[in-house]
Order: C-alpha cells, then sequence, then structure tokens
C-alpha cells in the first residue's frame, strides 16, 4: 500500500529556492536537502516532514509546468491561485538561460532533439540535462510561436511570454542568429562569449533586418519603405544586401587607391597606428568584399568566421589598440564619401553605405574588443 | 453517548430503521441532559461511522448539557462534567465576527462566571464527584474540569492563552463481524471513551489548564483495529479552580529517580505554561483562591504497577502508570505537542488569546491610524496523509506519533505566515479495507498583524502579562520611550529580528518581511518569494475559510449553499508522480472547482469550507477518489478597515 501525504492550500505558497534547484535540474541537491536545514530555532522539522514539504513543491512545480508553456493561459489558469508578480517570477525564472550553454547550441537550428542529445552539452557547460532541454525546448517554443509573427521580435516576445525586457531582448537575437544559422564553430570564435553575439545580432537586427527605419534625409530605397511595414526583425533586407553590389567601384584600381587615401588623411592618429601600410590596404580590401558578397546567404552565415579570421589577426599581430580600432572604423566610413567618384553616383549610396557599415563596423569592434572593460560605445551617428 | 446498533444480513439497506435510531439516541441525549439537571442541549452534532463491510454501524451523537433560563434570553448556569459531554451555554449568540476572544475586560464588563457553575438542585450527586467554589464570586459551586463541544463564549472569564489539546486513542480488536462483532464493539468503546477522557484531563494538568472547549470525538473502526481521537482547545477559566501540579511519587520509597522526575516535569510545565501566559499569578489577578490550594491532588506514580486503571480518591486522583520501560517516558509522552513560538495552534474557530491589536489601540487611541497595519491572510490548509495502520509484524503502530508528526508539518508549513494562529483544526479518520488510516487535517491559518510575543509600547497591561516572554525588548522598549511620535512600536523579542532590523524596521512589517525572518529565504535573489501573499492580484482571487466568519471585511451578502461531491478516476498512475500526486492533481483541481463555482455564483469567497469527506481506493496502477465539500459561498465587502470595525 502506497502511503498518500498531500499537503494543499488554497492561495499557492510556492518556495522559490526549491524552484530554482528544480530549474536547475538539481534532483539530487533537492532529495539532500542541505539548504532547508537552516531552520528557526523552534520550528519543528524532521526529514519526513522536510522530504514531504519538498514532494509537494516539485509536484506543484510539475503541475504548474504546463501553464509556464504557454503563459497567457498562466494567468487564466484556476488551479492554483498566484499573484501577478508571482506569476511574472515564475516565468522570468523558468525561461531564463544559462548563457554558456546557450553559447553551446547558438546558431544551431530548432530542430526536435530528446533530451540525451544534450550530453556534450551538458558535459561541457556542467549544467544539468534535465536544464539543458528545458532551455532548449523553451528557445524552440519561441521560436515557433514568435518567428511567424510580424514586427519587433523583442516586443513579441514580450507580449506572447510575459518576460522582462532583457531576456526578451537576448532570446531575439539568439533566434535571429539561429534563424540565418550563423558559423559559430570557427576555432576563433569558440572563445568569445554568448553576450558578444547578442550585441552583434542586436546591432543587426536594428540596422540590417526590414523593419529598419529610414535613417537621415537622404532617403533610402523605396522597397526598403514598403518593407518596414508588416516586416519581422527576424528577416535580413535582401534588398539591401543585394544593392550593397553597387559598391564594386571602390574596388577598381583607381577608385581603391583614393579611397585609402582619404581614409589616410581621416584617421587622425594616423602616423601612430603600428603596423604597416598593407595591414591597412588588406583591410579595407577585406571589409569590402565582405560587405559586397553579404547577400549571399552562405557569406551571411560565415560572416561572424569571415571577420575573426580574415580581418582581426591582423590587427592583433599588429598589437593595435581599441582606439586604433575605432578610429581606423570611423575613418573608413567617412572617406568613402569624401570620394569624387563616389558624390557622383546615385545619392542613396551614402545612407546605404552609412547603414551597412555602421553595423558592421560595431560587430567587428564587438569582436575585436576582446579584452575587457566595455570602453568607449561605438557610436558611428555622432562621429561622421 | 455512543450507540452501536449493528445490521445483520440486512436485504434492503435502505429499509434499516436508521431514524429510529437516531431517535433513540436522541432519546438518551435527552435523559443524560436531564439527569445532570439542564433543560438543554448546545453544540449537537450526530455522526455515522461504518466498518469495512458496512454492516456494523456506529453513530455518535454528541453535545454540551445547559441550563437556559426560561426568557430564552440570558442563561443562568449550565454545566456538568466527567459524567457527559458538558454543559454550558453562551449568553447570547457567539459574537463570530471577531475571530479573536473579547475578554472580559476588554469588553468592560465583569467577568461573569455564573455560566461554569454546577446546576444546583435535586441532580447534583450526578455530577462531578468533585467541585470547588467558583474563583471569581465564590458563591457558586463550580466543576473542576469542563468539557464542553461549543465556541468559546464571548466574556469568558479566561487568563492567557488557549491551545489545542488533543486525545488519541487506538485499539485492536476481534474481527468486527457481524453480530459478535457488534457485541466486541460495544464493549471496547467504554475503555476508549475512558481512555480519551483521562489523556484530556492528564494533558490539561500538564498544561495547567482546566477547560477544554469546541472538543469533538472522532471514532472509527476499521476490520480489527478501533482508532479514536478528541480534539479541542484547551483553556484556562479563572472561575474554575487552578489546575493543580501533578507530584511524582513513588508508591514504595522516595528516590532519587522521583525527585529527578519531579523536577523535570517540572521544569517542563513551567515552560509550557509560562507560554501559554500562566505563569505565576501577578498582583492584581484574580486569586484563583487559597482555600483550594489545601487539597492538593496528587498524581501518584508507582512504578511496575499493574494496569492503567484510575479512581478518585479524597485527596485527589490517581494515575496508575505502567512504567517498566524508559524512565519518564509514559508521562512526558503525555505532554501535548506545544508550538513554536508565533504560532498558535486552536481546535475552535474562536481563539482563546489576547486581542493584542485592539489593547494596542485602546491604549494608544490610534484607532484612525490603524489601517497601517497589514490585514491578515486567511490560508486554508488540508493534509491528507494515508498510512498503513499495521506494521509488518502485524502490530497496531503508534497513531499517537503520527498525529504528532502531522502537527509537526502543519507547524512547519506555517512558519512562513508568522506570527500566526491555525485555528479550526480538525482531524478526521478513515479506516479503509486493509486497515489502512486516511487522515484528513484542515483548518486556517491566520497571520497575526502583530507580534504574539513581546512588548507593545504603552500598553501596560499587555505588558505585565507578556513580561515573561519579552524581557530583553523591555529594555529597547524603555530607550524607545522619550520618542514623541504617536507611532506604535512593537519589540520583537527575538534576537535575531533585533540584528537584522534597524530601528526604523520596528513597526509592524508585512507578512512578507515576517517570512524574510524565517531564515529559509535569505538570499536577495528571492525577494518575491512568499511577498506575493498579500499582494493584490489581477485575476479574482476566492478566499476559502473553514472558519465561519471573515476576518477582513465583512460579509455583504450570502449567495448560496455550496455543496459539491467530485469523483475522480486515474488509470495511469505511475505517470501521475503515484498516489500522491494524483491526490495532489484531484484535490488541488476540487479546489479550483469550488473557487470556479463561487465565482460563477457572484461570490468571492467560501465560509464554513469543510471538506467532509474524501475517501480513495487503489489498485496496481490505477486509483479512485471521492471527495465532498461543503459550505457558504458568500461576497465579501472588502476594506473595511480595522479601525471602523472597532468603533
Amino acid at each position: 500500500m502506497d502511503a498518500v501525504d498531500v499537503f494543499i492550500e488554497n492561495r499557492s505558497c510556492l518556495d522559490m529556492d526549491i524552484y530554482q534547484l528544480w530549474l536547475d535540474g538539481e534532483i539530487e541537491e533537492i532529495c539532500r536537502l542541505p539548504f532547508l536545514t537552516v531552520q528557526l530555532d523552534d520550528t519543528p522539522s524532521s526529514k519526513q516532514i522536510l522530504a514531504s514539504y519538498v514532494a509537494d513543491q516539485v509536484r506543484t512545480f510539475h503541475l504548474l509546468e504546463k501553464w509556464l508553456h504557454s503563459p497567457a493561459e498562466l494567468a487564466d489558469q484556476p488551479v492554483f491561485q498566484l499573484t501577478d508578480s508571482c506569476r511574472t517570477y515564475l516565468l522570468e525564472k523558468y525561461y531564463t538561460f544559462d548563457r554558456q550553454f546557450m553559447r553551446e547550441i547558438l546558431g544551431r537550428k530548432f530542430n526536435k532533439f530528446r533530451r540525451k542529445d544534450f550530453e556534450d552539452e551538458c558535459r561541457k557547460t556542467g549544467v544539468k540535462l534535465d536544464s539543458c532541454y528545458r532551455q532548449y525546448e523553451n528557445m524552440r517554443r519561441v521560436w515557433k510561436s514568435v518567428s511567424a509573427m510580424d514586427g519587433c521580435t523583442m516586443k513579441n516576445i514580450h507580449e506572447t511570454f510575459l518576460l522582462p525586457d532583457q531576456l526578451a531582448r537576448d532570446y531575439s537575437c539568439v533566434l535571429f542568429l539561429s534563424a540565418y544559422r550563423m558559423e559559430m564553430a570557427s576555432v576563433n570564435l569558440t572563445k568569445l562569449p554568448f553576450d558578444y553575439f547578442v550585441s552583434c545580432a542586436a546591432e543587426m537586427m536594428k540596422g540590417w533586418t526590414c523593419t529598419t527605419q529610414p535613417s537621415g534625409p537622404k532617403g533610402v530605397s523605396e522597397t526598403l519603405q514598403a518593407n518596414s511595414e508588416g516586416a519581422s526583425d527576424l528577416r535580413i533586407d535582401k534588398d539591401f544586401f543585394y544593392s550593397m553590389k553597387e559598391f564594386r567601384f571602390l574596388l577598381e584600381r583607381d577608385a581603391f587607391e583614393s579611397f585609402r587615401r582619404a581614409i589616410g588623411r581621416n584617421v587622425p592618429i594616423q602616423a601612430a597606428l603600428p603596423g604597416n601600410p598593407e595591414i591597412f590596404r588588406d583591410s579595407v580590401r577585406t571589409m569590402l568584399t565582405l560587405a559586397l558578397n553579404v547577400h549571399h546567404s552562405k557569406q551571411f552565415r560565415l560572416l561572424f568566421a569571415d571577420i575573426t579570421d580574415k580581418l582581426l589577426p591582423a590587427w592583433k599581430n599588429a598589437a593595435w589598440r581599441n582606439e586604433d580600432a575605432v578610429a581606423f572604423l570611423n575613418g573608413f566610413i567617412i572617406s568613402a564619401e569624401e570620394l569624387n567618384e563616389f558624390k557622383s553616383r546615385d545619392a542613396r549610396l551614402a545612407g546605404m553605405w552609412k547603414r551597412f557599415f555602421a553595423v558592421f563596423n560595431a560587430c567587428v569592434l564587438r569582436l575585436f574588443r576582446t579584452d575587457e572593460k566595455p570602453t568607449v560605445e561605438f557610436v558611428i551617428g555622432q562621429t561622421s | 453517548m455512543i450507540k452501536t446498533l449493528e445490521r445483520l444480513e440486512q436485504d434492503d439497506i435502505n429499509q434499516a430503521p436508521y431514524a429510529l435510531w437516531w431517535k433513540e439516541l436522541r432519546a438518551e441525549i435527552c435523559r443524560l441532559m436531564r439527569s445532570v439537571g439542564c433543560n438543554a442541549v448546545y453544540g449537537y452534532s450526530e455522526e455515522l461511522s461504518l466498518t469495512d463491510d458496512g454492516n456494523i454501524q456506529l453513530l455518535c451523537a454528541s453535545g454540551t448539557a445547559a441550563v437556559l433560563d426560561v426568557d430564552l434570553t440570558k442563561e443562568r448556569d449550565g454545566e456538568g462534567p466527567e459524567s457527559t459531554w458538558n454543559a454550558v451555554m453562551p449568553r447570547e449568540n457567539l459574537r463570530k465576527e471577531s475571530s479573536v476572544l473579547h475578554y472580559p475586560e476588554a469588553l468592560g464588563q465583569t467577568p461573569d462566571c455564573k455560566i461554569f457553575h454546577i446546576p444546583s438542585g435535586e441532580y447534583s450527586d450526578h455530577v462531578a464527584p468533585t467541585s470547588a467554589m467558583c474563583g471569581s464570586c465564590r458563591i457558586g459551586h463550580v466543576p473542576d474540569i469542563l468539557l464542553t463541544t461549543v465556541e468559546v463564549p464571548d466574556g469568558t472569564p479566561i487568563r492567557g492563552t488557549g491551545t489545542f489539546i488533543q486525545a488519541k486513542v487506538q485499539r485492536k480488536t476481534k474481527a468486527l463481524k457481524g453480530e459478535s462483532g457488534a457485541r466486541e464493539l460495544s464493549e471496547t468503546l467504554p475503555f476508549v471513551e475512558f481512555e480519551l477522557h483521562s489523556q484530556i484531563n492528564t494533558k490539561l494538568k500538564l498544561l495547567g489548564l482546566n477547560a477544554v472547549f469546541n472538543l469533538r470525538v472522532d471514532i472509527q473502526c476499521g476490520a480489527e483495529t478501533v482508532v479514536a481521537c478528541a480534539t479541542g482547545t484547551g483553556v484556562f477559566i479563572v472561575a474554575l479552580p487552578k489546575s493543580l501540579r501533578p507530584t511524582v511519587s513513588d508508591g514504595r520509597k522516595p528516590g532519587l529517580e522521583t525527585v529527578d522526575m519531579q523536577a523535570k516535569l517540572d521544569a517542563l510545565m513551567d515552560q509550557q505554561m509560562r507560554q501559554l501566559g500562566l505563569g505565576e499569578e501577578k498582583e492584581g489577578e484574580v486569586k484563583a483562591g487559597k482555600s483550594m490550594r489545601t487539597t492538593r491532588p496528587t498524581m501518584v506514580k508507582k512504578k511496575k504497577a499493574a494496569t492503567g486503571s484510575r479512581q478518585y480518591s479524597k485527596s485527589g486522583f490517581v494515575i496508575d502508570l505502567e512504567d517498566d520501560g524508559f524512565e519518564g517516558q509514559s508521562v512526558f509522552s503525555l505532554m501535548d505537542f506545544l508550538p513554536p513560538k508565533d504560532t498558535l495552534l486552536f481546535g475552535s474557530e474562536i481563539c482563546p488569546m489576547a486581542d493584542r491589536m485592539k489593547s494596542l489601540r485602546s491604549s494608544e487611541n490610534v484607532a484612525a491610524g490603524s489601517n497601517r497595519f497589514p490585514g491578515s491572510i486567511v490560508q486554508n490548509i488540508c493534509r491528507i496523509w494515508r498510512t498503513s495502520l499495521m506494521n509488518d509484524q502485524d502490530e497496531m503502530i503508534d497513531v499517537a506519533a503520527t498525529f504528532r508528526h502531522l502537527l509537526n508539518d502543519v507547524v512547519f508549513r506555517a512558519r512562513v505566515y508568522r506570527p500566526c494562529r491555525i485555528c479550526g483544526l480538525e482531524f478526521r479518520m478513515q479506516i479503509s479495507p486493509g486497515d489502512s488510516l486516511l487522515l484528513l487535517l484542515q483548518g486556517s491559518i491566520v497571520t497575526e498583524p502583530l507580534p504574539l510575543y513581546g512588548v507593545l509600547r504603552g500598553t501596560t497591561e499587555v505588558r505585565r502579562i507578556m513580561r515573561h516572554a519579552g524581557s530583553r525588548a523591555g529594555l529597547s522598549g524603555a530607550e524607545d520611550a522619550n520618542e514623541t511620535v504617536p507611532v506604535i512600536r512593537i519589540l520583537p523579542e527575538d534576537s535575531f529580528t533585533q540584528e537584522t532590523a534597524p530601528k526604523d524596521s520596528l513597526h509592524p512589517k508585512p507578512p512578507a518581511s515576517m517570512a524574510s525572518r524565517c531564515r529559509i529565504h535569505p538570499s536577495p535573489r528571492a525577494t518575491p518569494i512568499f511577498s506575493h501573499l498579500s499582494q493584490p492580484q489581477t485575476t479574482q482571487h476566492v478566499e476559502i475559510s473553514s472558519l465561519s466568519f471573515v476576518h477582513t471585511g465583512t460579509v455583504k451578502r450570502y449567495v448560496g449553499n455550496l455543496n459539491l461531491v467530485v469523483l475522480r478516476e486515474c488509470q495511469t498512475l505511475r505517470e501521475n508522480d503515484g498516489l500522491s500526486g494524483f491526490m495532489q492533481r484531484a484535490l488541488a483541481d476540487f479546489y479550483a472547482i469550488v473557487r470556479s463555482q463561487t465565482v460563477a455564483a457572484g461570490g468571492n469567497a467560501v465560509l464554513s469550507f469543510q471538506l467532509a469527506q474524501v475517501q480513495l481506493a487503489d489498485s496496481y496502477n490505477q486509483a479512485q477518489c471521492i471527495m465532498h465539500a461543503s459550505g457558504d459561498m458568500v461576497e465579501l465587502e472588502e476594506a473595511v478597515s480595522a479601525g471602523s470595525l472597532e468603533s
């Protein structure tokens, strides 16, 4: 005969410490109960009482889980009487993910995985298998419900899953990177933490996707404006990438030379920049090539890898500091606009140039600054 | 007043003369009532329990005999101890708006002791074998112990705080089947009852109390077992004689062991009585009458005495305890469970305790500012526990330990609401086939806005009563005294509160911070943990209370009666966390149905909510359970400030 041991309350009283352990998949930890042994002096407690207390809580969380999967229903469910703050807290904790684990699965397609498929990540990050699975399933769930929506993904997540802004932003960035299956496994990238990619993705979503509002008075393409209605910021503005091909003229010999010289003039501390003109020239050429080829989806996928493999090693070899990089990248943007070849062409080129390289340079800088206290933010709008 | 009726191979259950049986029982009650010189029975209830195969039924009826005044508006007196479940009649309808008993001093009345007097007249030979002069008026005679089934009437002269009293008896019998089984049962029952009574009696003595209110007795029989449990709220009534200290003596020779045990017993009793506010009397308190001390009953403890029997003697009474086991074990095992500070346990709905808020307000005249106090929270709790009555060796397990464990468990769960009281505690038992015992514990946790112990500044009266608890806090209270701000300061006695709480936080804190005092959650990330209990929520909240009154707000209207039976079945126990998981799910849903029904009827609370019955059957991978609950659906008017209630 099984023993029955149940405790029911009218107001649900949830122990968030146990909740956290449960989320972390620390089943053994819960059973060992070391955290509960610190008690009020005169509270009667015994192993049995604690065990039934914990069992009750865990069962409650199991029952709650199905509503945590569809947060909108959590508010309406009649079974547990929860207050708003408690609900928010439950959701936030449930959808919080381990950044290290998320870094591991970044850029992966959201296929159906089984629990044991995460054994590698589990070993590498120290996150428990159950927790890995839950985090992955969370991400997949968010992807499923949000990917088809229009508009700002972060807002969509915030509204659908009632998550705090910061968490929603992280989710939208991960979704973006995964949507384009960005290459994350290259040798130079593996060392970079999750947050770097999140901020890169945030920049891209701000600048390169269909929702991007035309900035500046110079006007942007008509198609862009048409697209900005009802478009998701999970979708790259393809037309914009295609039109980047128009900058091919900069690779022509004359234009390239004058461009390079212009940069030389515009980088104020050029003399102090370590390294030789070759680095300078190669960098410019690489950046232009990347920009021109970005419309190939394969090239776009490799963007991070290309930056770290082709662009940054030379800078690092020359021991550039952050300021050097900022100065160079700023100079890069300004100089192009001064070129006669540039001015003689379509007026909207300048807008496109800025739109592309503002984001691109931010990413480069983000990936370059590996040491790091956060330094001065790279703000292109002010320097130009 | 228990009658066993048996029904042998009745073809048609419906033809059984139930009505007749009940009538017979009621007649019996009336007869008993008259025999103790009373003319009414109050707090009357009837209960029925069946044995396994259902052919023996146990019909119980209990009530409190009382003497009603002829004009039915004022009672004259009531009484009757021992021989029956006795007597007393409330002066008027219970004032159920307040959950806290109004002490006579607070009501500005002289304590009314009349209701405790033994009815005078020709029947006096039936009543208590021992009686004494009334402690308040010194005119009437009062019994030395009073057991009643009613709630504590308002204005009862009570000192200290009441507490939960419980007695449990278990008996293994021959197979209770057929006619012989019924006879067996009827022969066993008197002993069970007697044992219950003597347990209650002893427990009262050990706690220094002298009356039990809201006594409920539940007797259940299984195939070969009888389990009985009595619960109630023990109090100390000033009118009744002070219960006398048991003394330990060895029948043959006084020895070191006896002295040692006496010392231990005394220390334990002192501690318990101090906690209940029954410390040594102070000046100004009504003396319980010196005369009575002269006859000092003794509890004689004989080692290796023959059986557990008890007889009255002129000097008091003797308890023979079989004690060949561990030293002192027997007496100490009778010590009832006394909850920790900041948690009070009551078997009754009305809690005999000092209304600290009220005394605070009346002393400081700050009724207007009383809104600063957080309203109390009512939390309905329901604990279901099933265990086998027999262990592997086919012996009965110790039921008392199970009860104690459950009480401990509830106190543990209530720690987040501290300081609080758990009232209306009720145990329901159910013996199912296979001699498994299903215990259903219900009650309501009510948070206290003020610490239960410690000094309230400016309330001299309270301070005097509570001095024992707040000696340390008393010092800081003196420091605070020179502040002119008319702010109520509550000085918790617990040292750890003081160290964590700077001066400012001495203000009454919402339950959130009280929760944080439970050092279980020291981490800052755990901020919203239990604070949600007091916060508003957007979805409609339905209050469920096992009490028949509300604590915050008033009842606007009654919207209907709730009577709900739910049958639930599960074919996949293993996928549902086993039997416990199934029950938890079933009960959680059941509560949800109750709440939804209430909302649908236009109410927002359920009062007098009782989970009357839970039956559970399981085999292999499936289980069924029936749940039956009743209550009153009401619409509450919230936000009636405590201040306006006061006026």
